[in-house]
């Protein structure tokens, strides 16, 4: 069939015009009509020039000359445009194509595709711009509300809570640590329905009860975190609604939840326009695939037909990084990538879904014909399917910039029917075995199993402990003596957290990231901050202490004011005080620790980085940030004099390379964890005179130091 | 005469497309209708040195639609355009803006726009502070009251005249 024919059909609607020199072309073939009025008075065969009138399509041809010269059998296109001459709008598209040594230019009437794309994006933009306002309205009132809640006690005055809330265009709910409702706005009990007639501690619950059934995997108002997502309310007689709730936590001095913030909205017209595009009810519309609910539904077939099944539960790390790094549209477009990829790696059994902003869920099938193949087991072919996602997310992803971006992800599985039989236990289980997963360094997948479950259990005890360990002073700082290995004189102390609980002394490796994901960092790190000063004063200024630091602290607002009061209430010299970060802080902040360690610097402080050689951090970080110390990891030390392997060589080098980088660099050096004379000894060989570990002492309570250090140290002096 | 190409750039919804047809044609409608590709509209600016602004109205950057730098080619300055009415325009906003310097160092025109409605309650001035010396000007416009429209282009046209 030849293209007229087809032009007439309105199987295509095009004009072909073949290039015969620089922006200069004949009209091969064209559909009449629009043509004409693009290209008035030119008939078939005749030659026109495409000059500046036709702005568009005259600098699309920049590219096209390129493209020409290069003569590949492939095509380059335009992207819609609108073009209009007089009173006739024209939408078209442009593609330069070279087909057997000859250049084309094809224009393509793209009305159709047009009002296609216009239809479809005009309800996706809506739904996009409404759901950014209501994020905006939630977050305003609810740092307004904690902010509020934090300075006013309640018991007393509850005049600018109310104030706050009155007037709100969202529901607003205030609980106490109990629940009990103690503010609710009038916005609330219209978004449920007036006509329910409920009291305002029957609507939370109401609503309390619709989040946890919707969302059991969350336990909310059982950790301290906040949430945010959507519930549907299906309470008759009134009509359904889609609600967006926000629930966020406010912590008392102590760390403690004091109360808990919810805001709530109507989403039900934003579902509505959804609604009128199914795909878009159903589906994600960054990455095209299906979204919870229809996850939801379809893990809940799955029980329903007893099939076996793995889920998998994958999650990208480090993510909000690479949004950070390369900004969030390059970040949307990664997380296409990822999904494409993801995607292709699956059966034709298996269903994926992205659940989260950088998490992805996968219901794996059972194939019994394939694991007879692969003689596997469904275990064994589970973890193959991991090991494959995790290869595939491996390779190198591009931005539209062409920048590289290396990606990792950490996978966490659980079976049915083996592990549960409860679509929202099957849904906790792999987010204990994803967890896990994620708090590990040398582990990417990990199977669910019941000691997860210990683990998990241990965990939640241990916050639920964490909190009252500062009022029950279960809390208490070692000091380790960092000594001068040639005068074997101290010259510093670090100061270290232990928790001692029920008997049993808890290592800050355990506790420290618990504190760190509940909250409890700030006020911990607070407390470090005040009983270093304390102890400082009392070793009467003779020995400057280093106290570790974590990386959440930096956001705890008002810490320098903090540690600048508690050294004036001491009456000690800020040089007393050293802070120890690690590498991790300043790769992963570097802007905000950048900012923070030049205001500890202006205090009079010293700023140390632990564990160094662990990390990533780059030279120029080293160079630009005021950091006055570097302490050797003790792992590299530990190798010293181990003779098994290249392990020596190789950590001698390390040692020796970072002592060469301080000394270039200006910097003191510390190396950690010296437990032999040999390490000592090659230390003192290479230029590192300062040194802690249980060569010299094991971290010590504060009286025996005292009297080790302090107390022998002036009696030797008298 | 003198021709300059100019680009409209910014998130979805902000009113780029408001803008020019309030500056070209004179028109504004509430309503919101999605730009898709690119439209190309002329107007004559009777600064000291006549200018014609060729403005390249470019569909609205997001999840949906990435930049695309082609577009920028042989532009002598750039509007971008975010909405005081949503507070995270501004921040898309300045990401275009860092995505649009990358590929050409034209000079750029902030317009805060829809200040007919009120401003959101995030709105943070710190931000804009802190970024206002990556912007030639600051211009608070309101496409449906016609509120420094004219003037916006007019300063851009005497931006990419001289």
């Amino acid at each position: 069939m030849n293209l007229s024919i087809l032009q007439t059909l309105g199987i295509v609607d095009c004009a072909i015009l073949k290039r015969v020199d620089h922006n200069r072309f004949v009209i091969n073939d064209s559909a009449g009509g629009w043509v004409n009025i693009l290209f008035p008075e030119t008939s078939h065969g005749e030659t026109i020039h495409i000059d500046s009138n036709l702005i568009f399509l005259h600098d699309f041809l920049i590219d096209a000359e390129n493209f020409w010269a290069r003569n590949e059998p492939s095509q380059i296109k335009s992207g819609i445009w609108t073009e209009e001459i007089g009173r006739h709008t024209l939408y078209l598209e442009a593609f330069a194509s070279c087909v057997e040594d000859e250049n084309f230019l094809v224009i393509r009437n793209a009305e159709q595709m047009y009002h296609e794309r216009k239809q479809t994006l005009q309800i996706a933009r809506e739904l996009t711009i409404s759901n950014h306002e209501v994020i905006e309205r939630h977050d305003y009132l609810n740092e307004r509300l904690q902010s509020i809640l934090s300075e006013v006690n309640l018991n007393q005055d509850k005049l600018p809570l109310q104030e706050a809330i009155r007037y709100a265009s969202i529901g607003i709910i205030i609980v106490n640590a109990e629940l009990t409702v103690l503010e609710i706005n009038p916005v609330a009990f219209e978004v449920f329905d007036t006509n329910l007639h409920l009291d305002q501690q029957e609507l939370f619950n109401a609503l309390r009860e619709l989040v946890t059934r919707q969302y059991p995997e969350k336990a909310m108002f059982n950790t301290n975190k906040s949430w945010q997502g959507e519930v549907y309310l299906h309470m008759p007689p009134m009509p359904d609604k889609w609600l967006s709730v926000n629930i966020n936590p406010v912590f008392s001095n102590l760390g403690k939840v004091s109360h808990w913030i919810i805001s709530v909205s109507d989403q039900t017209r934003i579902k509505h326009l959804l609604q009128a595009n199914e795909s878009l009810a159903l589906h994600d519309p960054l990455t095209g695939l299906p979204n919870r609910q229809y996850f939801w539904n379809q893990l809940q077939e799955c029980i329903s037909a007893n099939n076996d099944f793995y889920l998998v539960s994958i999650d990208i790390v480090n993510f909000k990084f690479v949004n950070e790094l390369y900004g969030y549209l390059q970040g949307d477009d990664l997380l296409k990538q990822i999904a494409n990829r993801l995607a292709k790696a699956l059966a034709s059994n298996d269903f994926i879904t992205r659940i989260g902003a950088d998490e992805f869920m996968i219901i794996r099938s059972k194939n019994a014909s394939n694991l007879r193949v692969n003689q596997l087991t469904f275990e064994q072919d589970a973890l193959v399917f991991a090991d494959k996602l995790q290869d595939i997310c491996l390779q190198a992803f591009y931005t539209s910039e062409n920048k590289r971006c290396d990606l990792a992800i950490k996978i966490g599985l659980t079976q049915y029917p083996n592990d549960a039989n409860k679509a929202e236990v099957l849904l906790n289980n792999c987010d204990l075995a994803l967890g896990y997963a994620k708090s590990q360094t040398t582990t990417s997948i990990q199977v669910y199993n019941d000691e997860l479950k210990a683990v998990s259990e241990r965990r939640l005890m241990l916050e639920n402990a964490l909190k009252n360990a500062i009022e029950d002073e279960q809390l208490c700082l070692y000091l380790q003596p960092i000594l001068d290995m040639k005068t074997q004189q101290v010259v510093k102390a670090e100061a270290l957290l232990r928790w001692s609980y029920n008997g049993e002394m808890i290592m800050p490796d355990e506790f420290i990231p618990i504190a760190e994901s509940s909250n409890l960092i700030n006020v911990i790190g607070r407390w470090v901050i005040s009983k270093a000063c304390e102890i400082a004063r009392d070793l009467d200024s003779s020995i400057p202490l280093s106290i570790n630091f974590s990386p959440n602290q930096i956001y705890d607002l008002n810490l320098i004011s903090f540690i600048r009061s508690n050294m004036e209430q001491m009456q000690i010299q800020p040089g007393l005080i050293e802070l120890e970060i690690t590498e991790g802080i300043l790769v992963n902040n570097y802007e905000k620790m950048n900012k923070f360690l030049h205001e500890i610097k202006q205090q009079g402080m010293t700023v140390s980085v632990d564990d160094f050689g662990t990390g990533y951090s780059s030279l120029s970080y080293l160079k630009n940030l005021p950091i006055d110390t570097l302490k050797i990891d003790r792992t590299f030390i530990s190798e010293i004099g181990n003779t098994e392997g290249n392990t020596l060589e190789n950590s001698s080098a390390i040692v020796t390379a970072i002592i060469a980088l301080a000394q270039e660099l200006k910097l003191n050096i510390i190396a950690e964890g010296i437990e032999t004379l040999e390490q000592q000894h090659f230390l003192l060989e290479h230029n590192c005179v300062t040194a802690q570990g249980f060569l010299y002492s094991k971290p010590l309570k504060v009286p025996d130091f005292i009297e080790q250090y302090v107390t022998n140290r002036s009696k030797q002096i008298s | 005469m003198l021709q300059k190409k100019v680009c409209v750039l910014g998130p979805t919804g902000v009113g780029k497309t408001s803008l020019v047809k309030q500056y070209v044609e004179g028109i504004f409608s509430d309503k919101y209708l999605t730009s898709i590709g690119v439209k190309v509209d002329k107007k004559l600016v009777e600064t000291d040195v006549p200018v014609q602004l060729m403005i390249w109205d470019l569909e609205g950057v997001d999840k949906f639609c990435g930049f695309n730098p082609r577009h920028l080619r042989g532009a002598s300055g750039m509007l971008i355009v975010c909405d005081h009415t949503r507070y995270s325009s501004l921040a898309e906003a300045l990401e275009i803006l860092f995505l649009a310097k990358q590929h050409s160092d034209i000079p750029a025109i902030l317009a805060i726009n829809k200040t007919d409605l009120p401003v959101s309650q995030t709105w943070d001035p710190s931000i804009l502070a802190s970024h206002q010396h990556q912007f030639e000007h600051l211009i608070e416009t309101s496409a449906k009251t016609g509120e420094s429209v004219e003037r916006m282009f007019t300063l851009m046209a005497k931006l990419v005249s001289t």
